[in-house]
């Protein structure tokens, strides 16, 4: 029995231009790296998701692990996001659903997953999100979205990550949405980037109110000897809760501003008012790909690491990006 | 091939997790195509400065210095000539 939520092959998938190879950050975080593809694969542009990134705050331990409010997923797309009781085996509740058209975002555990076969697959286990699109029972053959892209597995992966072999009595199933695309909404380029705007104008006002790379610099100059101390493994944990959480998010609004001053017509290479913000955003995004080498190495050798000037820079630049958006969006009102 | 390059693939096979044989890639095959995540290049580069005893200046630290073997050999070459 196969069942189809939207007829996809994992051979010819095309990703969108914000997974591209030649992106600073190809991934993200899964999650929002998997409403990136499903949102593009249903023939909407999700540039509109990341407004949500302008407002992203350093937490302690972690930057924002930032997601598309599910409220705007409906309003600009006609998505409908509900949590699924996972009270039936998650194979029963795909077969259901996939039939119906409906999509499963679920967490999935890494170690099952073949398209991370650089990091976690067969070595870790580690908790994922996934939306499972495709089911075929007879060829125990899964198509889902992870990561950067549209992927498949089969075999024993199929029958462990639906728990059908090797059961473990003490599993609690993994957290799930229901995905409704049935209302689904396909705006026209300029409609869907004047609602994302408004987002825009949103998450700008709810943005930290101390600036969050200050912050950050101050806990990592304390940090540093424990990152030390903790050696590469920690080190490469720390990284992604932190440097590409702020990275990514970086190079994701100066997209989406470029995506704004072309009113969503594409990626515009001059951006008028928003150009100052736009090359901030650039700044914080570029300078932390470099400190994500810089610093292994410091925490590798154990050695220090002066970040006062990287630091200073992209504090002056977050303050920047602010100061022009509040300018261009008080204006746009 | 050179003493260099077949250091360079021997540090790709112990740290980049490729899906292929580092030794059967091309000078210009995409090393990113071929596997290697952003978290492996980190380890990729602390080895490659290991084992030739060199720092990568800043401009250096970027994704198309870690692309390819030929990118990888070009850039050490730049950093030890004249040694």
């Amino acid at each position: 029995m196969r069942v189809q939520a939207l007829p996809l092959d994992a051979a010819t998938y095309q990703r969108h231009s914000l997974h591209a190879e030649d992106r600073l950050w190809v991934e993200k975080n899964c999650y929002v790296d998997v409403w990136i593809e499903l949102v593009h694969a249903l023939g909407c542009d999700p540039h509109a998701i990341l407004p949500v990134t302008v407002a992203l705050d350093f937490e302690g331990d972690q930057w924002t692990f930032y997601k598309p409010p599910l409220d705007e997923l409906r309003d600009l797309y006609g998505i409908d996001v509900n949590e699924m009781n996972a009270w039936r085996p998650m194979l029963e509740h795909a077969l259901e659903h996939l039939a119906a058209g409906k999509f499963i975002c679920v967490e999935a555990d890494a170690w099952w997953l073949p398209d991370v076969s650089g990091t976690d697959y067969r070595s870790q286990h580690v908790k994922s999100t996934i939306i499972l699109a495709d089911v075929d029972t007879a060829a125990r053959r899964l198509g889902y979205f992870h990561n950067a892209s549209y992927y498949q597995l089969e075999g024993e992966d199929f029958d462990r990550s639906f728990q059908l072999t090797g059961r473990d009595p003490a599993f609690l199933p993994f957290f799930a949405e229901l995905v409704r695309v049935d209302r689904l909404v396909r705006r026209p380029p300029a409609a869907l980037a004047a609602l994302a705007r408004t987002l825009l104008q949103r998450h700008l006002a709810r943005r930290p109110a101390s600036n969050p790379v200050a912050r950050f610099a101050e806990r990592f100059q304390r940090e540093l000897p424990l990152l030390q101390a903790q050696g590469l493994d920690h080190y490469h944990a720390w990284a992604f809760a932190t440097l590409r959480q702020l990275g990514s998010a970086a190079e994701l609004t100066s997209l989406l501003l470029r995506w704004l001053a072309a009113d969503g017509a594409g990626i515009a290479q001059e951006t008028g008012a928003l150009a100052p913000a736009v090359a901030a955003y650039e700044t914080i995004s570029s300078g932390a790909k470099t400190f994500i080498l810089k610093a292994a190495r410091a925490v590798n050798a154990k050695r220090a690491l002066d970040s006062g000037a990287i630091f200073d820079e992209w504090s002056r630049a977050w303050e920047q990006a602010t100061a022009t958006l509040d300018a261009t969006e008080a204006h746009a009102r | 091939m050179s003493e260099r390059v077949s250091r360079i693939r021997t540090i790709l096979k112990e740290h980049a997790r490729l899906s292929r044989d580092a030794e059967a890639l091309g000078s210009d095959d995409d090393l990113y195509q071929a596997g290697m995540t952003s978290h492996a290049s980190v380890n990729v580069m602390l080895a490659l400065e290991g084992a030739f005893d060199i720092e990568f200046p800043d401009h250096m630290l970027k994704r198309s210095v870690f692309e390819s073997v030929g990118a990888i050999d070009a850039a050490i070459d730049e950093l030890t000539t004249g040694r």
